[in-house]
C-alpha cells in the first residue's frame, strides 16, 4: 500500500513536471528567493549589532588606565606616579582579552619645543604607534597603539614606522605657529639638553592632540629619563550595553550576582579587570562614551530585530500565498481524484507531498542563496564579509516546509469541502 | 463583424466584473500578496527616512563634533593649560558671536562657549574652564556628574582635579585668579574620561568677571547636524559665521558619526533593495500561478472568438485593478507598520514622507502588471485546443 501510494506520488509529480515544468519552476524559484534572502537579511541583522558594536569603538577608547598615584598632590603634574609599559601587557591576560581590540600607552610631559619660526612649551607624547601584540592563546593578534585606535585621525606626511625613535608626528595647531613642516627637524628639550627629531607627519584630530608632539614611546622615556614608564594608556574593548544590572555598584552584590556581572562584557567590568590585571593602576569606564554606545546599540538592536522579523514574516506570507495559489488553480484536478474514488486523506497525502518535495527543492536553493547572499551583504555594509553560520541551512530549508505546508493547507481544506460535481462540471 | 465592436465597452465591462467576482479567492490571494509587497516597500522607505534623523539625535550623545577656536590660536584643557602657562598674546572671541549660531540656519544645534584662564583653587594652581553650564549638560547629556549638575553660582570639579586637591562635592573653595578672588561651591564631581578630568569647571559669567574678560571666549563647543552635511562643509559654515574664528571638526566623533550613518544607511537600502527583491519575486510567482491555472478559460475565450487584444486587456485590466487595491491597502498598512517600528525602536513617531506612497503605489502597479504580462501571453499564444483538451 505505502510502496503503490508512493509510486503514485512519483507518478504525479513526474507528469506535473511533464505538463507544467513552467509552474512548477515559478513556486520552486519564488520559495528559493523568498527563504534565501529572508534567511540572509535574518542572518545579516542579527550579526549587525556585534558588527556596529565592533564599529562604535572608533568613537574612542571606553576605558582609561592610570596609575593610582595620580590622585595624590602634584602626583601626574610632578610626572612621579607611573604605571610599568611592561604590566601593561597584563591587559591580554583578563578574563575578557578577546574583547580588548585597542591598547595605546601614552607618557606626557611639558617640554620646550622650537622649531623655524620660534619656540614655546608644548607637550610631548610617548606613544605607540601601531604593534601588533601575539595573544597568548594565539587568534588574531591586537593591533595596539593610536593608529588603529583612532581610525579618524588624519596625517599629513606618514605615520613613523616601528622602531624609528628619530621621528616625531607634530600636531597641526602647533607646527603651524612654530613653522614646522613635513620634513623639517624640531629640537625638544625636556631639561636635559636638546634633542632633534624629523616631522614625518602632521597630526590633524581637530582636538587638543593638535597641540602636542607624538614620538615613540621608547624616545620619549629616554628623553624624559624614565625608562619603561607610561603615565596613562587607553584601552579600548567591545562591550555589551549598560544597563541597570550594568551601572550597579558591585561592592553591594551578591556572590552569584558578582559572578553574573563579572562574566559578562560590561565596560564596568572590564575596567575593573584591567585595573586587577594591572598593578599599582586604577581603570575607569569613560562614562559619556559607554552611555552613548549602550543608547546606540540597544536602539539598533531593536530595529535589527525588528528587520529581521520582517523580512522574515515577508517572505513567510509571500512563500504561503504562492502555495495557496498553486493549490488554488489545481481544484478540477482535486475534484478528479475525488470523483474517481479518492479518499481525502489520500489527497492530501499526494498533494502534501507534492507541496513537500516542491517546498524542500525550493528550500535548498534558498539555503544556497543566503550562503552566497551573507558575505556580500556584509561585505557591501560593513566592508568584510559575514560568516553565513552554520545554522542558516538547515533553518532556512525548515523554514520553506513549514511556510509551504501552512500556505496549502487552507485551500486544500477549501477544495476538499467542495462537491465535485460542480467543480468538474465548471471546467468542462 | 460589427456586432460585437459595437457592444465591445459594455460587454468588456461586464466580462471584468463577473471575472472578478468570480475569481474573488484567487484574487483575493493575488491583492494579499500585492499589499504585502507595496506595505514592505513603504514601511521601509518610511523608517529608513525617519531612521537617519532619529538615530542623529542618539549620537548627539556623543558630544560636540565642531570646535571653534580662535584663528591660530592654542588650544590648552586642564594640565596643559596648567603645566605650559598662559599665553602670551591670548586671543578671544565673542561670546555674543558664538551665541548666535544656532539661528544662522547651518544646522547647528547646540553651542556651549567657554573660557579658559589660569586659577588658584585653594591656593593650587589649576586648570579653570568656564561653561553656560546648562549648555554643557545639553551638549553632554551622558557626562557622569555626581552627585547632581551644579546650579546658579556652583562649579564642579574634574575627577582628576579633584582626587589631586582631595576635595569633595560640597566643599567651598576660593578660587582667585589675576588679584581677583571668589568663594565657589564644589556642587559636583565629573568624569569626562579627558584631559578636562583635570579642569575646575565654572560657569562662564562667573569665569569672566574673575579674569576681567566679560564678552570674551577662548573656544566654542559646537553640536552639527552631521546627517544633511558632511562635516568639512558644517566646518566652514560655522567658522564664516563667527568672525575672526576657525572650525576645526572633532574628527573622533564627526567621522565616526559620519561613518556609522552611512553603514546604517546602506544597512536599510540593501535590506529594502533585497527585500524588495524577494517579495517581488515570490509576488509575481504567486500571479503567474494564478494566471497560469487560467488556460483554460483563456482557452475558452479564444475559441468562442474573443479577440486577442481584448482578452489581454481584460486580464491586464484585472491585474492593475488587483494592483491598485493591493497598493492602497499596502500604503495604509505600511504607515501603521512604520510607526509601530519607528515608537518601538525610538520611541518617536517618524514623519511619513511623500516618497513612499507613490513608491509603493508604483511597486504593487508594476508587480502586477509585470508578473501577468508573461503568463497572458503565453497562454494567448498556446491554441485553444491544446488548453481545452482534458487535462
Amino acid at each position: 500500500m505505502v510502496s503503490s501510494l508512493g509510486r503514485m506520488i512519483l507518478r504525479l509529480l513526474r507528469g506535473a513536471l511533464r505538463l507544467h515544468p513552467a509552474r512548477l519552476a515559478l513556486v520552486v524559484l519564488s520559495t528559493a528567493m523568498g527563504a534565501g534572502i529572508a534567511a540572509a537579511l535574518g542572518s545579516v541583522a542579527l550579526q549587525a549589532e556585534a558588527r556596529i558594536a565592533r564599529e562604535l569603538r572608533s568613537f574612542g577608547a571606553n576605558v582609561v588606565v592610570e596609575p593610582v598615584a595620580a590622585a595624590a598632590p602634584g602626583g601626574a603634574a610632578g610626572g612621579a606616579a607611573t604605571l610599568s609599559e611592561a604590566d601593561l601587557l597584563r591587559v591580554l591576560t583578563i578574563f575578557w582579552r578577546h574583547n580588548v581590540v585597542g591598547l595605546a600607552p601614552s607618557l606626557t610631559a611639558a617640554v620646550t619645543l622650537a622649531g623655524p619660526a620660534g619656540s614655546e612649551r608644548a607637550l610631548v607624547a610617548g606613544v605607540w604607534f601601531e604593534r601588533r601584540l601575539a595573544r597568548a592563546d594565539g587568534g588574531e593578534p591586537l593591533a595596539a597603539g593610536v593608529v588603529p585606535l583612532f581610525p579618524f585621525w588624519r596625517v599629513d606626511g606618514r605615520w613613523p614606522s616601528p622602531g624609528e625613535e628619530g621621528a616625531a608626528v607634530v600636531g597641526r595647531a602647533v607646527a603651524a605657529r612654530l613653522g614646522l613642516a613635513r620634513g623639517a627637524r624640531a629640537t625638544v628639550d625636556a631639561g636635559s639638553g636638546p634633542r632633534t627629531f624629523e616631522v614625518v607627519g602632521l597630526l590633524a584630530t581637530g582636538g587638543f592632540e593638535e597641540e602636542e608632539v607624538l614620538v615613540e614611546l621608547g624616545a620619549a622615556q629616554a628623553l624624559l629619563g624614565r625608562p619603561g614608564q607610561v603615565s596613562r594608556a587607553l584601552v579600548s574593548a567591545v562591550t555589551v550595553p549598560l544597563d541597570g544590572f550594568g551601572r550597579r555598584d558591585p561592592g553591594g552584590m551578591t556572590k552569584r550576582e558578582f559572578e553574573k556581572w563579572f562574566c559578562t562584557p560590561y565596560v564596568t567590568s572590564v575596567a575593573r579587570q584591567v585595573e586587577e590585571a594591572v598593578p599599582g593602576s586604577r581603570a575607569r569606564p569613560v562614562w559619556s562614551l559607554a552611555e552613548a554606545e549602550a543608547r546606540v546599540l540597544s536602539r539598533l538592536g531593536i530595529l535589527m530585530a525588528i528587520l529581521a522579523g520582517l523580512s522574515l514574516a515577508a517572505a513567510a506570507l509571500a512563500v504561503a500565498s504562492t502555495f495557496a495559489a498553486r493549490v488554488l488553480g489545481r481544484r478540477t484536478e482535486i475534484a478528479l481524484m475525488r470523483a474517481s474514488g479518492a479518499s481525502a486523506g489520500q489527497v492530501v497525502v499526494l498533494l502534501g507531498a507534492e507541496v513537500l518535495a516542491l517546498g524542500l527543492l525550493g528550500g535548498v536553493l534558498g539555503a544556497g542563496l543566503a550562503a552566497v547572499l551573507v558575505p556580500a551583504l556584509g561585505a557591501a555594509v560593513f566592508g568584510a564579509p559575514l560568516a553565513p553560520g552554520a545554522a542558516l541551512a538547515p533553518l532556512a530549508v525548515a523554514g520553506a516546509l513549514l511556510v509551504a505546508a501552512a500556505g496549502a493547507v487552507w485551500p486544500l481544506r477549501r477544495a476538499l469541502a467542495l462537491d465535485p460535481a460542480p467543480e468538474l462540471k465548471e471546467a468542462a | 463583424m460589427r456586432g460585437p465592436r459595437e457592444t465591445g465597452a459594455p460587454f468588456f465591462g461586464r466580462w471584468l466584473r463577473r471575472s472578478l467576482r468570480r475569481n474573488l479567492a484567487a484574487g483575493a490571494v493575488a491583492t494579499a500578496s500585492l499589499a504585502l509587497s507595496s506595505a514592505l516597500v513603504f514601511c521601509l522607505v518610511a523608517v529608513s527616512g525617519g531612521v537617519e534623523g532619529q538615530l542623529g539625535k542618539e549620537l548627539a550623545a556623543y558630544g560636540a563634533n565642531l570646535l571653534v577656536l580662535p584663528e591660530s590660536a592654542p588650544l590648552r584643557f586642564g594640565l596643559g593649560a596648567l603645566e605650559l602657562g598662559p599665553v602670551e598674546e591670548e586671543r578671544h572671541l565673542a561670546e555674543a558671536d558664538a551665541l548666535r549660531l544656532p539661528s544662522a540656519g547651518i544646522g547647528v544645534e547646540t553651542v556651549a562657549p567657554a573660557l579658559l584662564a589660569r586659577v588658584e583653587v585653594a591656593g593650587t594652581p589649576a586648570g579653570a574652564v568656564g561653561y553656560p553650564l546648562d549648555a554643557l549638560r545639553r551638549l553632554n547629556p551622558l557626562w557622569r556628574v555626581s552627585p547632581r549638575w551644579p546650579a546658579g553660582e556652583e562649579a564642579m570639579l574634574g575627577a582628576s582635579l579633584a582626587a589631586r586637591l582631595s576635595l569633595a562635592p560640597g566643599a567651598e573653595v576660593d578660587v582667585a585668579t589675576g588679584g581677583r578672588s571668589a568663594r565657589v561651591k564644589i556642587a559636583a564631581l565629573v568624569e569626562p574620561g579627558g584631559p578636562e578630568d583635570d579642569d575646575l569647571f565654572l560657569p562662564l559669567a562667573l569665569l569672566q568677571a574673575l579674569a576681567g574678560r566679560e564678552g570674551r571666549i577662548s573656544l566654542a563647543l559646537v553640536r552639527a547636524d552631521l546627517a544633511s552635511r558632511p562635516a568639512e562643509d558644517a566646518a566652514r559654515a560655522v567658522a564664516a559665521a563667527v568672525p575672526g574664528a576657525e572650525a576645526r571638526t572633532l574628527s573622533q566623533v564627526a567621522s565616526a558619526e559620519s561613518a556609522l550613518l552611512a553603514k546604517v544607511r546602506r544597512l536599510l537600502l540593501l535590506v529594502t533593495i533585497a527585500l524588495g527583491a524577494a517579495t517581488a519575486f515570490t509576488v509575481s510567482g504567486t500571479l503567474g500561478v494564478l494566471l497560469l491555472a487560467r488556460r483554460q478559460e483563456i482557452g475558452l475565450c479564444l475559441a468562442l472568438g474573443g479577440a486577442a487584444s481584448t482578452i489581454r486587456r481584460l486580464l491586464l485590466s484585472e491585474a492593475a485593478a488587483s494592483g491598485v487595491a493591493g497598493g492602497v491597502a499596502g500604503c495604509l498598512l505600511g504607515a501603521a507598520a512604520a510607526e509601530v517600528i519607528a515608537a518601538s525602536v525610538f520611541g518617536a513617531l517618524v514623519p511619513l514622507g511623500w516618497a513612499a506612497a507613490p513608491l509603493a503605489l508604483g511597486t504593487a502597479l508594476a508587480l502586477a502588471l509585470g508578473a501577468a504580462l508573461w503568463p497572458v501571453d503565453r497562454a494567448l499564444r498556446v491554441s485553444p485546443c491544446d488548453t481545452l483538451r482534458a487535462p
